[in-house]
């Protein structure tokens, strides 16, 4: 017979305001990571759950407006599944935060990799893919958002896409709450710029 | 509304954590704060561009959603033993040392913040404290004993205890000096003012010409010079531009003054 399983959190519950709240979901994932290694399907379940948000807004922001959203889906798809089979090597589960966004953002270099020799490889010089019917403004933001640099780029992504507070985004990314503030400020200045003079390269 | 409150109030606007009524309170702030109005001002224009831009992001933030499936089809993906279970991960640790790790790196981490803290808090008394020393040893010299009858003390700093005047010593601005029941004390200032403190007295020296008389009695034969002598008691102050006078604090003793030399605003 299994033996009875800790409950697991549905959502984050305790407040990321505070440093307690940050400890405590870090905690949370620690546990998680534990139980995933031993297989528990339902604790990877959760540990996607928290952190797809993330791991969506820096595939979208670094893959660019002409990818199908099927391209982030897979992209996405690939950080997990590269994080479920690296998770053994991760020394601190409960920095499995900051370790996935590191995969996300190795996992958006490959694709753009990828797509480049597909489009070398299909399209003739100088042209570009033909953009997906039905493409939006949305669609030409994220675009415009791909050109940004890092770490402009992804502060942007994770605050304004993944809706993360420029507060945990400082600890994700290991620096003062301020160098975050300021990297959000000149991204979207950047973005403004980009997107008055039409958007895209 | 503070200066401190406006930059609050103006991260809590930014992070929408405020509604447009704080805005405008921010605008209010920025026009009539001499202060920080002009950089708040200039914050704010930013700002505009920073929220037009997050403007434009609020449908990608739609787009770049992940679909509800989306964790059972990654999950599906992945391998699984016969049992339903997921085949585990390779472990580099044992699940065992990782709980062990993970719980030792939160607890680690909560120690380095704890020392980090304590050791600002001690490198900022060390550097106050070398700060307010080298400030104390750096003070200039105010005036030379030139005679030490019996065992007067002075003390040279603040926190200091009071150590044994010998002739020929030179005190510091800030030095405190006393004379016992049966000492006597004569100190000739920079400027050439000879101090007299009577038995069971005590003075600070605060400048050039000037001096507290804390307690008994002193005579001063104020060297003439464009400045004032000041010597300040805790009942009145005396300023003199040259002149030998003497002020006591003990009752039966009235203050005197020499006739005939130029003295301004004796009190008492």
């Amino acid at each position: 017979m299994e033996p009875a399983k800790p409950p697991i959190p549905a959502t984050p519950e305790p407040s990321r305001d505070t440093g307690a709240g940050r400890d405590a979901l870090e905690l949370e994932d620690a546990a998680l990571v534990i139980r995933s290694l031993k297989g528990d399907a339902e604790a990877f379940g959760t540990l996607i759950r928290r952190h797809e948000a993330r791991v969506f807004a820096l595939a979208a922001a670094g893959l660019g407006g002409p990818a199908r959203r099927a391209d982030v889906d897979d992209c996405a798809q690939e950080v997990f599944l590269a994080a479920y089979q690296g998770l053994g090597t991760l020394k601190a589960p409960e920095a499995f935060g900051s370790w996935l966004v590191g995969i996300a953002q190795r996992q958006v270099f490959q694709a753009l990799k990828k797509r480049g020799r597909n489009r070398s490889a299909t399209l003739p010089e100088g042209l570009e893919a033909p953009k997906e019917a039905g493409a939006g403004e949305e669609e030409a933001v994220l675009e415009a958002l791909s050109f940004l640099q890092d770490p402009e780029r992804k502060a942007v992504a994770l605050r304004h896409l993944a809706g993360e507070s420029p507060r945990d985004i400082a600890r994700m990314m290991e620096v003062p709450e301020g160098t975050v503030r300021s990297w959000i400020s000149r991204g979207l200045a950047q973005l403004r710029e980009r997107m008055a003079r039409g958007g895209g390269a | 509304m503070t200066c401190a409150e406006a930059r609050s109030l103006r991260l809590k606007w930014l992070d929408r954590q405020a509604g447009p009524e704080a805005r405008l309170r921010l605008a209010q702030h920025a026009a009539s704060c001499a202060h920080c109005g002009p950089a708040l001002s200039a914050q704010l224009a930013e700002d505009e561009i920073q929220l037009e831009g997050a403007g434009l992001l609020v449908s990608a933030a739609e787009a770049a959603r992940p679909p509800e499936d989306f964790s059972r089809r990654v999950l599906a993906r992945l391998p699984r033993a016969s049992t339903g279970h997921l085949v585990p991960p390779v472990p580099a640790h044992s699940p065992r040392t990782l709980e062990a790790l993970g719980l030792e790196s939160l607890r680690r981490r909560r120690w380095l913040r704890i020392w980090s803290s304590a050791a600002a808090a001690a490198l900022l008394v060390c550097t106050g404290t070398w700060m307010a020393g080298a400030a104390m040893r750096a003070r200039v010299t105010l005036a030379e004993v030139v005679e030490a009858g019996g065992a007067p003390e002075a003390s040279r700093l603040p926190w200091e205890r009071f150590l044994p005047l010998a002739k020929g010593e030179n005190l510091p601005s800030g030095a405190e000096v006393r004379t016992g029941p049966a000492d006597r004390l004569r100190l000739r200032f920079k400027d050439g003012s000879l101090v007299d403190l009577a038995p069971s007295s005590r003075l600070v020296l605060e400048g050039p010409r000037a001096g507290r008389l804390e307690d008994g009695r002193v005579h001063i034969s104020a060297a003439k010079a464009s400045d004032s002598w000041v010597l300040e008691t805790p009942e009145g102050t005396v300023r003199t531009l040259g002149t030998v006078f003497s002020v006591s604090l003990e009752p039966d003793i009235p203050a005197t003054e020499t006739p005939g030399t130029p003295t301004k605003g004796v009190n008492p």
